[in-house]
């Protein structure tokens, strides 16, 4: 067991870890992947379970000096990628990898690159990357991470062994949270609710204080919905998007010394400017996860009212606030609740083609109060 | 850490180690030099992550340790300090040099997260004189090609065999080959060392005596004085250069290099938006005709006493790639031997078979 122990770090994979042990075992590893899933289905993790593996001498055992450097992040061969532009990668970043890539590796047999979110290449920075991911060297591995295969560019995705990954189903999601958080499964689940089911997710909301209290306050919203005016339903979603900011405070915090100490040590000469995109992407991404958090609490506990009004009362996820479902799961039809639940939808979709977040959830609050009150 | 070294000793080592800074923004402990003293040693280590230096120089060691400080801010603080001793003495997260009445603070990194040195541990070492290394790095790091898209050729091929040294550049427009012989060296090695790196030690390397190359399966180390440098190989194998220069010629001019250098910049001067630089050879006459024409602006045409032998013929070069090939060549006199016109020149030294400078021509429209 402790000889390969790094793929543990993956247990709800296993049909993926097994495929890559064997490659590894059998020394048929490609030299590129694209792996496909999910987010918070493991890719990461995987690719770098992969890196040890190719680098230990024992096949990944996860506690010699090689194997803590790769988890650890600062083994000199494994190059871990983001997008530097604003939304893409850039044609500049591409080519210092094509330049390492030439290279021969510092320590290992390999070189290992792991390329986060594959679907960011625009056509120039895809197209110099192509014929260094058609054929590199023979020693190098690149790994693509990507959320879909149909985003990722065609020229890119056709040159990889695709890999898909598999949702984490929410029991063993759950049991992990317990295992890793020592909440209880009631939390676990709904924190699991709230965040789309995505582990890592799931466990920064159960970890912040700021984001509990967002998620309380939404689900205060709900249960008053029925009995608010026009006026209340506006207030309603103008306090529950600052309790989605709130949060926001403590990365900027962080950020600013982050930014400070990188000042301090590089010079004034050096421009801050790639960090600060950096930075700025970082909040852009947190707001919205902020902001899917809230729509992903009122998903779950209209489906929650759904299955109590079908007597389907095992399913619920938000058992903390059974009372307030109970009453509204009386009255409602399914049809009602379907209604609701596309209100959901519809807002987060609107949200993706960048309507104001404020203005998705004030529409969908009033959709939502409209069904609530006539749940026929 | 406390350390009491010499201003001189100091900055010569923090200017060795600087060359091996980074300015990469992901990793900014790489814009760090690692400090490390004990026994009455002081080691300064930076990397980039392609080339890594190493260098020590003797200090008094008061108390044992290590840190990372901002390299380009320390190189530029002792650069200004006055002759004297300097004491570097790292608090919490911080360090103090002073240095007679002046003294500085500044932040350090945690020294653990620095990159290791590589461990490289080559077969054997061969211990080259200074002066004939880098006189051939001089030579021949001009053909080196800046194009990523063919990596093996940003290299430069260095092989030591049975007594002589050989290294070899070209970016697929010229080739440059200088062989030297070198006397009671041992040993032999064949690599394809980065272009800038090899630069890099030809200067760094200038006030030592010899030094020593060694090449393991990915790193090819360097030696010299206190110093050793590290850089990480090509992937690749080097283009079979030895099949590419003719061994026959048809026309063959010999010229005196001055001469030839002052003329072909002359003439250059009308070679604009990269027009060609003709070289018509007139066997009869003894005559070179360098020309040279640039639409809407002007030409320009010398005419040169040659030694020659063999047939007539005109030829056209890229005027920079020539004005490289004559400036880096040996001796006082050269020898141009052309084929034809659509066939690569060789320059080399009229006598010998050491420095060889494969041209390609420019087609004549």
């Amino acid at each position: 067991m402790a000889a390969t122990c790094v793929w543990d770090e993956i247990p709800a994979q296993t049909r993926v870890a097994g495929y890559l042990r064997r490659a590894v075992a059998g020394d048929t590893v490609s030299h590129a992947y694209l792996f496909v899933g999910p987010s918070g289905s493991g890719k990461k993790t995987a690719a770098v379970a992969l890196a040890c593996a190719v680098f230990c001498d024992d096949g990944g055992c996860g506690a010699c000096p090689t194997c803590y450097r790769v988890l650890g992040g600062h083994h000199p061969d494994v190059h871990i990628v983001r997008p530097e532009g604003a939304a893409t990668y850039i044609v500049d970043q591409v080519r210092e990898i094509i330049h390492d890539v030439n290279l021969k590796p510092v320590q290992a047999s390999h070189k290992i690159y792991i390329i986060d979110e594959a679907d960011r290449f625009n056509p120039e920075s895809a197209n110099a990357f192509l014929k260094t991911l058609e054929e590199p060297p023979d020693d190098v591995i690149i790994v693509l991470l990507t959320r879909s295969y149909e985003t990722v560019l065609p020229t890119i995705a056709s040159r990889c062994q695709v890999v898909r990954f598999r949702p984490v189903p929410p029991s063993v999601a759950a049991a992990l949270l317990v295992e890793r958080l020592g909440v209880d499964t009631a939390q676990a689940r709904a924190a699991l609710a709230a965040s789309g089911g995505v582990v890592p997710r799931a466990e920064e909301l159960l970890r912040s204080p700021g984001r509990l209290a967002a998620r309380d306050l939404c689900l205060e919203t709900l249960k008053r919905l029925p009995l608010m005016d026009g006026y209340d339903v506006l207030d309603a979603a103008r306090l529950l998007l600052g309790a989605v900011k709130g949060p926001l405070d403590e990365v900027k915090s962080v950020q600013g010394d982050e930014l400070e100490e990188y000042r301090a040590i590089l010079g004034k000469t050096v421009s801050t400017k790639p960090l600060e995109e950096r930075h700025k992407r970082e909040l852009t991404a947190r707001e919205r996860e902020g902001v899917g958090e809230i729509l992903g609490v009122t998903q779950s506990w209209l489906r929650d009212c759904l299955a109590v009004s079908q007597g389907a009362g095992e399913y619920v996820a938000n058992t903390d606030v059974a009372d307030a479902m109970d009453e509204v799961a009386g009255i409602i039809t399914p049809a009602a609740a379907l209604r609701a639940l596309e209100a959901v939808d519809t807002a987060r979709k609107r949200i993706s083609y960048n309507v104001s977040p404020q203005l998705a959830i004030e529409v969908m609050l009033f959709d939502i109060r409209e069904v609530l009150r006539c749940p026929r | 850490m406390k350390v009491s070294i010499a201003r001189t000793e100091l900055l010569d080592a923090l200017s060795i180690a600087s060359k091996g800074l980074s300015s990469r923004t992901t990793l900014p402990i790489l814009s760090g030099i690692l400090f490390s003293a004990q026994n009455d040693e002081l080691r300064l280590n930076s990397t980039d992550l392609e080339i890594s230096i190493k260098t020590s120089s003797k200090a008094r060691v008061e108390e044992a340790g290590n840190a990372v400080i901002p390299g380009k801010l320390i190189t530029d603080i002792v650069r200004n300090l006055p002759e004297s001793a300097v004491t570097i003495e790292t608090t919490q997260n911080g360090a103090t040099i002073s240095c007679a009445q002046s003294s500085f603070v500044v932040r350090t990194l945690s020294a653990d997260d620095f990159p290791k040195f590589p461990d490289v541990t080559p077969g054997e070492m061969v211990s080259l004189p200074t002066g004939v290394f880098s006189e051939v790095v001089h030579q021949v790091s001009r053909a080196v090609s800046r194009d990523e898209t063919r990596p093996i050729l940003t290299g430069v091929l260095v092989v030591v065999d049975e007594g002589t040294l050989r290294m070899a550049a070209t970016d697929s427009y010229r080739l440059c080959v200088r062989e030297v012989p070198v006397d009671g060296v041992l040993g032999s090695l064949e690599a394809v060392v980065p272009g800038r790196a090899i630069e890099d030690v030809a200067r760094l390397g200038a006030s030592a005596e010899a030094i020593k190359i060694g090449v393991s399966e990915n790193q090819v180390v360097f030696a010299f004085n206190q110093t050793t440098f590290v850089s990480r190989r090509i992937e690749g194998t080097f283009p079979n250069h030895k099949q590419l220069i003719p061994k026959e010629f048809v026309t063959r001019l010999t010229i005196g290099r001055q001469d030839l250098l002052e003329a072909v910049k002359r003439v250059s001067l009308m070679a604009q938006h990269s027009a060609p630089l003709r070289m018509k050879v007139s066997t009869t006459d003894r005559i070179l005709t360098i020309s040279a024409q640039t639409q809407d602006v002007g030409e320009a045409t010398e005419d040169l006493e040659i030694d020659t032998q063999g047939e007539d013929v005109e030829i056209a070069f890229n005027h920079a790639y020539l004005t490289d090939g004559i400036s880096v060549a040996d001796g006082d006199k050269v020898a141009i031997e052309i084929v034809s016109p659509l066939k690569p020149g060789v320059m080399k030294h009229p006598e010998g078979q050491d420095f060889i400078y494969l041209l390609m021509p420019v087609r004549l429209g």
